[in-house]
């Protein structure tokens, strides 16, 4: 059987709330299917103020476009 | 180009950009034969610029059509020459044009104080609201801990000229921008005792830097823009 894993970022790391793999043993207890038991990573959500904002920015070029005109 | 040195460089996400200007004249000796496009990372421009001495004389050539520009540092009394080439890179943007703008209103003030300014409100939140009114200029920010204003008053009565703050205004302004960029821009404060922003509503500020007499570094960067306010405006 292969490993499954999931692999987070240093700052993804602090919002961690569970990771479960289903099934297990080698008869798959628990889980009916593939060779792979699934796993699933619960991710808390974000209290980074930048999903909250209520603010887009454009690029550059869109404003420069908009200043020559075309 | 013949008329001198110019460099640009944009963050990754597009929205800041430096233009960075050095006339022909402030150049001991300057030649341009050709006007010629060279792509540089500026991380080993730096290690290579590091190698010179304060006080060295710094020769950069370039030809056209090869792949590495050279660094030259003569010290004065030229008892020590070195001699550094730097690989250039293939870099897919070109010079991105930079059209002439109509600001609603310009700030001139002390580089220090705008400094200060910015890493004071960085401290309280993520973004600053400049809002410019005959009253003068405001900063303002607001975060998880509550809320920052500093106002700057128009004062020109000052004995020395670089401590002014002067405020021309056609139209009232208000934007809002990260700090974080406005904080990376204030690294160029040792370069000049005055820095000049300027605005025009839903446009990119300008914050600029002269280079003595012979240049500028231009900082853009885009403003934030309200997410309902995008609905409402025509399609370019």
């Amino acid at each position: 059987m292969r490993i499954d894993y999931f692999l987070v970022s240093e700052t993804l790391k602090e919002r961690i709330v569970a990771c479960e793999m289903h099934g297990h043993g080698i008869e798959l207890e628990g889980f009916y299917g593939s060779d792979h038991c699934p796993v699933t990573l619960e991710l808390s959500p974000s209290s980074n103020s930048q999903n909250e904002d209520p603010f887009v920015t454009k690029p550059l070029s869109y404003f420069f476009s908009l200043l020559s005109g075309c | 180009s013949s008329t001198g040195f110019s460099l640009q460089a944009m963050d990754s996400s597009h929205v800041a950009l430096v233009a960075l200007l050095l006339r022909s004249e402030g150049f001991e000796h300057y030649r341009c034969d050709r006007n010629i496009s060279m792509g540089m990372n500026l991380n080993n421009m730096a290690k290579m610029l590091k190698c010179a001495g304060n006080d060295d004389i710094i020769t950069i050539k370039a030809d056209d059509g090869s792949d590495t520009v050279t660094f030259m540092f003569e010290s004065p009394t030229q008892d020590k020459i070195s001699d550094f080439e730097m690989k250039l890179m293939d870099i897919d943007s070109e010079h991105l044009g930079i059209p002439e703008a109509e600001y609603h209103a310009i700030v001139k003030m002390p580089s220090s104080e705008f400094a200060r300014i910015c890493k004071d409100l960085s401290s309280i939140g993520d973004t600053v609201v400049i809002s410019v009114t005959k009253e003068g200029v405001k900063f303002s920010t607001k975060g998880d801990i509550g809320t920052a204003n500093i106002v700057c008053r128009q004062n020109t009565s000052v004995d020395k000229p670089e401590e002014a703050t002067v405020i021309e205004m056609n139209e009232p302004v208000s934007l809002t921008f990260a700090l974080r960029y406005m904080n990376s821009f204030t690294k160029a404060t040792p370069l000049s005792n005055t820095v000049t922003i300027s605005l025009s509503n839903e446009l990119p500020v300008v914050v600029e830097y002269k280079i003595a007499e012979m240049g500028y570094v231009r900082f853009y960067l885009a403003p934030k823009i309200e997410e309902d306010e995008e609905d409402t405006k025509p399609q370019v």
